[in-house]
């Protein structure tokens, strides 16, 4: 079930007269009706994908208690290591295995040994990428005597498949959201009200701004050949719009839900877009992800102890694992290789870990050669393959004085009247974004909200853009 | 927080209707520009398979008989006395009585994008009346009402394209069972009727009604059901018996086999254009000798 669904719209309401209704005073039965809507919201996709996240419910639930039990550092470790195994390798079959069998038998081929490639068609299941790191972060931390295991598997599967987050993060944390899953919500009418317009505000982003901005760059992703430079260039930019819009989107949606059952989830993008250099974006951009992987990968890696030489190649281990988790191709892995790379500079230079400075008008041009850097890297993110996006670089290079050619090619289904509704919309969210950046999210979600107009014009953009174009699902629901 | 949800409400409600307000005039200044012609062509996808010399153009592909209705009551209701409109030419053939034409008008929605489509086009010249109107399904003038909100404008095509790439000498199409096993005919419901709306509303205004028929590939007549087909050519013929004298049923279905005037079953390319534009121009001429703007005029 998707966000943007007609079917999401009928089973919300339903599911949250419930909450409110007889199951407001049972903690227990809120916890339940949560996890039974939370299965019906997974299983609309594929019922038989459940199956795995009962596996991986169960499995940490039980290593979960376990490892609070005992002391014996062996047990331990292979509570550990067994957790590791079950949630990596449905992640590793789901995900990988296609993609390391034919990186295999590519590598041989190379050496002239020409080897069976066997077809293995494996779907993958939606957001198994999430919750697989949910639930690996709640056994980590009970392991690192961080977090008590929880003695209730009813919370503890409401708190693995909570189905707003469910399938596209954020990626909650065990200490942060089980919690609230142990205690009485009160649902305040302000709390209602916030929620729904950050759901609204989430579902413009998506629908209008995202859904828009794809026209564009499916255009020129998917038929790049004979385009100028500059076409491509808008292409791209296009692209970064869209993956911002349909993410950040799905995660005002989701965080909005969160606030409709009195549940406070963890914020995902601080306006990335507005960074100085690649490691504020990455302070900004996906900051669950991010943060998953530097308390669980580059810490325990080591982190910045041992020297500078160590410190980068946990950085680069800790990019190119991130590539990988995005997408099983090697156009993720250099994805989070560029990454690296222009990382690296920043953190030899110590500014990594310097707070967001204040804004002064002079870094104007440090953000635009951010998002530049940020833009090249897109191109490998979203090309169809490693050939195609050094083939889009190229071009983009090369034909950088062809004018506008492959303009009318970008403009499919569009006429001026919908370009300037979508002109209108996009400026209005470029300034919207940057008075939030500059005032403050407060500003965006206590201020200018006061408004009721404010909230009837995004529902109503939202709809327009709905009804105009084809309904698409959200990029990252293939992660 | 009821009050302030029904201020939001209220707010999407006046947004929406002042929206709806503005496309629909900026859409009816298309149908005003049109009345400097003398003939203005109305249809589906067919319809851009015409040349029509820079003269206005109310078709996009798959549109609907209603979509076409439509069109056709918004060119009457901006008709002033300067008006130099003599007729309304509608590209027409059998699909328009389809299982899929029905199943359309009657509201389901589509797994394409006919819908965001076909509604869009007509959406701003709904009104009020729209919505009680008998001749369609409940459901379609639900679905039509919603889609009011996709704030495009109805526009006319002006320009003029072909395509030069023909199928092949032994090119086939294999039509649906539905089309081919039964006789679809005596399932049109919806779409006779508006048929009949549309005749009905263009000879009530003292215009010409062409009902243009495109060449199809013979693939098409080797597997269309021969009793549904014959049930369509008799309800066609029928209508030139009009008691206005004033409906024409140019069938060119049959007319060329050749394979090179063909894209696919039932679009042309630029050589079956212009075997399209001189029967017509010839039917156009017949009708209203020298009329301003008469197709091939200009």
């Amino acid at each position: 079930m998707s966000f943007t669904s007609l079917a999401f719209w009928v089973f919300l309401p339903v599911v949250l007269a419930l909450f409110h209704g007889p199951f407001r005073r049972h903690l227990r039965a809120q916890n339940a009706l949560l996890l039974v809507a939370s299965y019906v919201f997974y299983g609309w996709w594929d019922w038989r994908f459940l199956s795995l996240i009962v596996v991986s419910t169960a499995t940490d639930f039980a290593l979960g208690r376990w490892l609070d039990r005992t002391e014996d550092l062996r047990h331990r470790r292979w509570a550990l290591a067994t957790s590791l195994a079950v949630n990596l390798g449905l992640l590793g079959f789901f995900k990988y295995a296609g993609f390391f069998i034919d990186s295999w038998v590519d590598a041989w081929a190379t050496v002239g040994v020409t080897m069976h490639r066997p077809s293995l068609q494996i779907v993958l299941p939606v957001g198994i990428s999430f919750y697989t790191f949910q639930t690996l972060s709640y056994t980590l931390d009970v392991y690192r005597r961080q977090l008590r295991a929880s003695t209730d598997w009813l919370e503890f599967a409401a708190y693995v498949s909570f189905f707003p987050q469910l399938v596209a993060g954020p990626i909650e944390r065990a200490s942060r959201l089980l919690p609230q899953l142990q205690r009485r919500r009160t649902v305040t009418d302000v709390a209602v009200v916030l929620g729904f317009r950050m759901i609204a505000w989430g579902l413009f982003k998506k629908v209008v701004i995202a859904d828009s901005a794809a026209q564009y760059a499916n255009a020129v992703f998917g038929a790049s050949e004979g385009m100028s430079g500059p076409m491509l260039t808008a292409g791209i930019v296009a692209f970064a719009i869209q993956i911002y819009g349909d993410f950040s989107g799905y995660s005002d949606m989701a965080i909005g839900l969160g606030r409709l059952f009195g549940l406070r989830l963890k914020s995902n993008f601080r306006f990335p877009y507005f960074s100085r250099n690649v490691a504020e974006f990455w302070r900004r951009w996906h900051i669950s992800l991010n943060t998953w992987f530097r308390d669980y990968l580059y810490i325990p890696l080591g982190g910045s102890r041992g020297g500078q030489a160590k410190a980068l190649r946990n950085v680069a281990v800790v990019f190119l694992v991130s590539g990988l988790w995005h997408g099983a191709d090697w156009k993720f892995v250099v994805w989070g290789g560029i990454h690296a790379a222009l990382f690296v500079p920043v953190f030899v230079a110590g500014r990594n870990k310097v707070s967001f400075e204040a804004w002064h008008w002079t870094h104007g041009l440090r953000v635009l050669w951010t998002f530049g850097l940020v833009c090249l890297a897109w191109i490998f993110f979203r090309a169809e393959s490693m050939d195609h996006a050094v083939q889009i670089v190229h071009d983009v290079n090369e034909r950088w004085d062809e004018g506008f050619r492959g303009w009318s090619r970008m403009r499919t289904f569009w006429r001026a009247t919908d370009e300037r509704l979508f002109a209108v919309a996009l400026g209005l969210f470029l300034v919207l974004e940057w008075l939030q950046f500059r005032r403050g999210i407060r500003w965006m979600w206590r201020g200018l909200w006061r408004h009721p107009w404010v909230e009837g014009f995004l529902v109503l953009a939202t709809l327009v853009f709905s009804l105009r174009n084809e309904a698409s699902t959200f990029i990252y629901f293939t992660f | 927080m009821v009050r302030r949800a029904l201020a939001v409400l209220a707010w999407l409600v006046a947004l929406a209707w002042g929206g709806h307000a503005w496309f629909r005039n900026a859409s009816l200044q298309e149908f005003d520009e049109a009345h400097a012609h003398a003939w203005v062509l109305v249809g589906d996808s067919h319809a851009d398979d015409v040349k029509w010399g820079g003269r206005p153009r109310f078709s996009g592909p798959a549109q609907d008989l209603f979509s076409s209705l439509k069109m056709v009551e918004s060119l009457k209701s901006t008709a002033t006395d300067s008006s130099k409109v003599q007729g309304v030419v509608l590209t027409f053939w059998p699909n328009k009585f389809s299982p899929l034409a029905e199943r359309r008008l009657s509201g389901v929605a589509q797994e394409d994008n006919w819908g965001s489509m076909a509604f869009g086009r007509i959406a701003p010249l709904m009104t009020l009346r729209d919505l009680v109107r008998p001749e369609v399904p409940l459901r379609y003038r639900m679905r039509m009402a919603f889609h009011t909100l996709q704030f495009k404008t109805t526009f006319a095509w002006w320009d003029e394209q072909c395509e030069q790439d023909h199928v092949g000498e032994s090119y086939s199409h294999g039509l649906s069972d539905g089309m081919r096993l039964h006789n679809w005919w005596d399932e049109a419901r919806v779409s006779p009727g508006l048929f009949q709306a549309i005749v009905d509303e263009v000879t009530s205004q003292g215009w010409h009604l062409v009902l243009l028929e495109n060449p199809l590939h013979p693939t098409y007549y080797d597997q269309v059901n021969a009793e549904a087909l014959a049930a369509y050519e008799t309800w066609m013929a029928s209508f030139e018996a009009h008691p206005s004298g004033r409906v024409h049923w140019v069938p060119l279905g049959r007319e060329n086999d050749d394979f090179t005037l063909f894209r696919d079953y039932h679009h042309l390319t630029c050589k079956g254009e212009a075997f399209v534009k001189e029967a017509l121009d010839k039917e156009l001429e017949r009708i209203c000798p020298g009329a301003e703007g008469t197709f091939g005029r200009e």
